[in-house]
């Protein structure tokens, strides 16, 4: 597929320098390129080893130019413009040496265009075209590179180095894109030639998987092997990935209706062009076998289930969720939705529990990763939202990465982190894990503050109290933009002893010394800026450690402008956009409370009925009144709480206590095997809508492919709602963002015309804010002054003993996703075909463990086996795992304890015992095998 | 959830958890500053079941109730 390419980077800067390019003037920024300058006048000079992602290299030397007054034929890429500059980029002198230039590349280069993969989609093709190649004077017997090998070992692209130009393409992107530095150009001269590692191949070296190298390659060197199988693409769709927060956006490149391969799209405002393993690589789950595609209802969960029609399956739901509600009350049903569907599905969804069931009792999978990020951010900012976008980080000068992982979980992300970093910017890390961040290839964090799990808000403090103490406030930031007495108040009590960190030091386990240096460098190092994650939310005081990050950022100025702020790195998708639409029990979308009879009139308007003004059940509620036999109907939206919620045991009880419940899905999953009806979901690939990301960037997920049950997840939800009496119907979901925008202020500015013309925005959006908002809160907080709230540290009820002398925590790797629903289904479990536990080389020891071992974990409410890891990236008493695949059963062991303020589960502290045993882990074949008996396949 | 009836021990023993963590968040405040504090979070944020539970609870046994907790329930009965 065509693509534009400038040939070097955009120089960002006023356009002052006044070029001649072939007698067309144009006008550049000081920096830019003479091939960048004369792309932008219209004429495209020759070029193999540039392209616009990478900084010019001058190595292909077929961009060669004159320029008047000078001698020579300097290489476009690498020669910059100049005020006055004549430029001629087609001479017959450059033209002679360009053919020269492409007669040596193709005489080590098969001449196999016609069956090459890349025939058609060929930098090099074209460029031999282009510079008129007529013949290959030095003949083909000579040395050359034509028997060199094929490496095949990743599963997703071959590098065939037969083809190879030693453009350094591939490299430059690994280090410059990518930030890893796998790649490397191996050999001088002649024996010069890609290496990945130390010569190893693809798939046992450093390489992340990401196909910035894939991308990067002009050639059919590194390859998709998709292309090489189905062929060239002939049609393209822009649509949004389905993955991590980041929401990269992608081209769909399809042959006919046959997705060949995802690229990420150079305008995408959240990746630039860039991608991971995930989104570009690991879609075949959307097709994959274990999908269920036909709606299914069965009496009992001990029953077959049998295949019905849509109409059946609906009408069938329907009656079984009145009837409950006519023995046991309106509010005995609810529903939960799903960060991994669009805004539209989940704004239907949840409409459908607030006007066809009538009551409040709607949550979502958000509440079990930020929900403390939405109370947090809210009670000191005013809005649930991180402040900063993507781009943001370029202008930072210290980074706070506290309890996340970016180049596993939001590894785009992360790559621009890492590119600021190589660049100066400071980093400070707070996790009791080493993660790769700490030290990886060019970046090396300058202080690692390695807590105890459960300490975040002492951290914290301690920092703030340095900084208060220390004279370090911005007292003009705080008297303009905060309010005065919860300053003085949040001051009086962060400056008291027992927040210092000599005092906490004990508590955290984090030397005071490096405490009081990260927080000088914090507030002094200039824009400073923090990420979090989960290692932040999900803690018995998750939504105190989101305030207390916030009075750090007000009381230094670190927020409002580019460069700083406070910034959720979201879990999943469409997070941010679950919680917009009004997915919470408590809050109609848009973050209102259900109270407030001005915000129920707007929909009550719209929707034509009246709504609870009480707030619902959260999940973890839902559950407890399910086992006390008074929640019995439920409907779940894409997610698997069987598997994904802690303590499963408790949550298997509740489900299995429903009399109805009503999952629609992809695959039948844990929480399937609890079902009575069974309602089939869509991928990312046919949903029609948008997702919003980490950055309140609102994306079009536009359908690449039909439905393949037939139906889109939001016209079942519509015809739920319709068959229960509350008729609820749209042409299209265009028509739900319209009501969403009619609605709910901060998206009134928003519709798919926009988003179309636009290609993403930011929200708010509305008239204040036509084009979207990159940064907020910038000349005053939502809320208006900024609010400071005290943030004592409450130590967790999840404690260590003598039987349990260990603390569990748990998190993400980057080739897996979640529950791993999608991920486990594609190549990827090559990288990660089950979860393992890490602990400490001494906590190994002294219980006689090694690497490969199997273990048995066990905390107060359960027990499960994994196999053992030994690595010191975790500090003694704490061990560490993953929680993609169902048989690991990480959450057989994790408790009930929560989150104070939002009940978001306390999956990071869990006191355990670890043993070597002869038991062995449950495989993933063994999970999918049961799966599909269940579902009565092979 | 309709009507008048008694808490499953199991939901009492989840819902005293909760409401005696939030208190536990409000301890560093003055007696009625804290009182408030958990007063507004359980009318924002507990569904109404859930307070009519607790305080069902409450006055036949409430043994184990953060005093600054039952003070709040109290105060948001007459809604419950």
């Amino acid at each position: 597929m065509s693509i534009i390419d400038l040939g070097t980077p955009a120089i960002p800067g006023e356009r002052t320098v006044d070029v001649v390019v072939d007698g067309i003037p144009v006008f550049v920024a000081p920096g830019t390129s003479v091939l960048r300058a004369a792309a932008e006048a219209g004429v495209a000079i020759p070029k193999l080893c540039a392209t616009d992602s990478l900084e010019a290299f001058g190595s292909c030397r077929l961009c060669l130019v004159e320029v008047e007054g000078r001698p020579g034929t300097p290489a476009s890429c690498t020669t910059p413009c100049t005020p006055g500059m004549q430029v001629r980029t087609q001479t017959p002198k450059v033209e002679k040496l360009r053919r020269g230039v492409m007669e040596l590349y193709i005489s080590d280069h098969p001449l196999d265009c016609l069956t090459c993969p890349a025939n058609g989609d060929c930098e090099l093709q074209d460029m031999a075209g282009v510079v008129g190649l007529r013949e290959v004077r030095y003949g083909l017997d000579g040395a050359n590179h034509l028997d060199a090998p094929t490496d095949d070992s990743n599963p997703y692209f071959s590098f065939d180095e037969s083809k190879c130009i030693a453009c350094s393409r591939c490299v430059r992107a690994c280090a410059e894109t990518q930030g890893t530095f796998a790649l490397t150009i191996e050999g001088r001269g002649f024996g010069s030639k890609v290496s990945a590692s130390a010569g190893e191949p693809f798939m046992s070296s450093e390489c992340v998987s990401c196909g910035a190298c894939v991308q990067a390659c002009p050639t059919s060197t590194l390859q998709e092997k998709t292309v090489i199988d189905l062929g060239v693409p002939t049609r393209s769709v822009k649509t949004t990935c389905a993955y991590c927060g980041v929401g990269c956006s992608f081209v769909a490149e399809l042959r006919g209706d046959q997705l060949v391969r995802m690229v990420p799209d150079k305008d995408g405002g959240a990746n630039a062009g860039h991608s991971c393993v995930k989104g570009r690589f690991a879609w075949g789950y959307a097709t994959h076998r274990d999908r269920q595609l036909e709606p299914m209802v069965r009496d009992t969960i001990q029953d077959e289930w049998r295949v019905v029609s849509w109409a059946d399956a609906i009408a069938y739901a329907a009656e079984r969720f009145l009837a409950i509600q006519r023995d046991h009350g309106v509010g005995a049903i609810g529903g939960i939705t799903s960060s991994r569907c669009t805004n539209e599905e989940v704004y239907v969804v949840q409409k459908m529990i607030r006007a066809a069931f009538g009551n409040n009792n709607v949550d979502t999978c958000a509440r079990v990763c930020h929900s403390p990020t939405g109370y947090g951010l809210k009670q000191t900012f005013g809005t649930s939202a991180g402040t900063q976008d993507f781009e943001s980080v370029a202008h930072s000068d210290v980074m706070v990465v506290i309890g996340a992982n970016p180049t596993d979980g939001h590894p785009v992300f992360a790559s621009r982190m890492k590119r600021r970093l190589r660049a100066g910017a400071k980093l400070i890390v707070i996790d009791p894990r080493r993660i790769d961040l700490v030290r990886s290839p060019h970046v090396e964090a300058a202080y690692h503050l390695q807590l105890q799990p459960g300490t975040n808000v002492a951290i914290v403090n301690a920092m703030s109290h340095v900084v208060v103490t220390e004279g370090l406030v911005d007292r003009a930031f705080v008297a303009e933009r905060c309010e005065d007495d919860s300053f003085a108040q949040w001051e009086a009590f962060i400056a008291q002893p027992a927040n210092s960190p000599e005092a906490l030091e004990a508590v955290t386990g984090v030397p005071a010394a490096d405490v009081r240096a990260a927080a000088r460098l914090y507030a002094t190092g200039g824009n400073a800026a923090i990420y979090y994650g989960l290692g932040v939310t999900e803690h018995s005081q998750g939504s105190t450690m989101v305030m207390g990050m916030a009075n750090l950022a007000m009381a230094t100025g670190n927020i409002g402008r580019t460069g700083v702020g406070v910034n959720p790195l979201r879990g999943q998708n469409n997070v941010q956009g679950s919680c917009d639409m009004g997915s919470f029990p408590h809050e109609l979308p848009g973050y209102r409370h259900v109270s407030d009879p001005a915000v129920r009139a707007i929909f009550e308007a719209v929707w034509g009925r009246a709504i609870d003004p009480e707030p619902g059940l959260r999940i973890p509620n839902m559950l407890d009144a399910a086992i006390a036999g008074r929640y019995l109907g439920m409907f779940i939206q894409g997610e698997d709480i069987a598997q994904s919620d802690p303590n499963v045991q408790h949550v298997k009880a509740a489900l299995g206590s429903l009399e109805l419940l009503v999952v629609q899905d992809l695959f039948l999953n844990e929480t399937a095997k609890f079902a009575h009806v069974f309602l089939p979901g869509t991928s990312f690939l046919e949903k029609d809508g948008t997702f919003t990301n980490a950055e309140r960037r609102i994306n079009r997920v536009r359908p690449v492919m039909a439905a393949a049950s037939g139906k889109q997840e939001w016209e079942v939800a519509c015809e739920l709602a319709t068959a229960m009496g509350y008729p609820m119907s749209y042409a299209a979901s265009a028509d739900i963002m319209d009501e969403i925008a009619a609605t709910t202020p901060t998206f009134a500015g928003v519709s798919f015309d926009h988003l179309d013309r636009h290609g993403s925005v930011q929200w708010p959006c509305n008239d204040a804010a036509p084009d979207g908002t990159p940064i907020m809160h910038v000349d005053a907080f939502v809320r208006g002054k900024g609010h400071f709230v005290e943030t004592p540290y409450v130590p967790t009820d999840e404690r260590t003993n003598r039987r349990f002398p260990l603390i569990l925590t748990t998190g993400r790797i980057l080739s897996q996703y979640n529950v791993g629903a999608q991920t486990r289904r594609t190549e990827n479990v090559r990288w990660h075909s089950e979860d393992v536990v890490e602990v400490h080389p001494h906590d190994a020891e002294t219980r006689g463990i090694a690497t490969g071992q199997a273990v048995t974990i066990t905390s107060r409410v359960g027990e499960t086996v994994l196999r053992a890891k030994v690595s010191d990236r975790v500090p003694q008493g704490v061990v560490y795992t993953t929680f993609h695949f169902p048989g690991s059963g990480a959450n057989v062991v994790t408790t009930e304890y929560s989150d104070w303020a939002t009940n978001c589960p306390e999956y990071k502290v869990t006191a355990v015992e670890l043993a070597p045993t002869s038991r062995l882990p449950v495989t993933d074949d063994e999970m999918d095998a049961e799966h599909r008996a269940v579902a009565g396949r092979p | 959830m309709s009507g008048a009836v008694h808490a499953d021990p199991d939901q009492v023993a989840s819902l005293l958890r909760m409401a005696n963590q939030i208190a536990s968040n409000s301890h560093h405040k003055p007696h009625d500053d804290a009182v408030a504090m958990v007063q507004t979070h359980l009318h924002d944020f507990w569904a109404p079941s859930m307070l009519r539970h607790l305080t069902e609870w409450m006055d036949a046994d409430g043994e184990g109730l953060d005093p600054i907790a039952a003070e709040a329930l109290e105060a948001l009965r007459p809604r419950g």
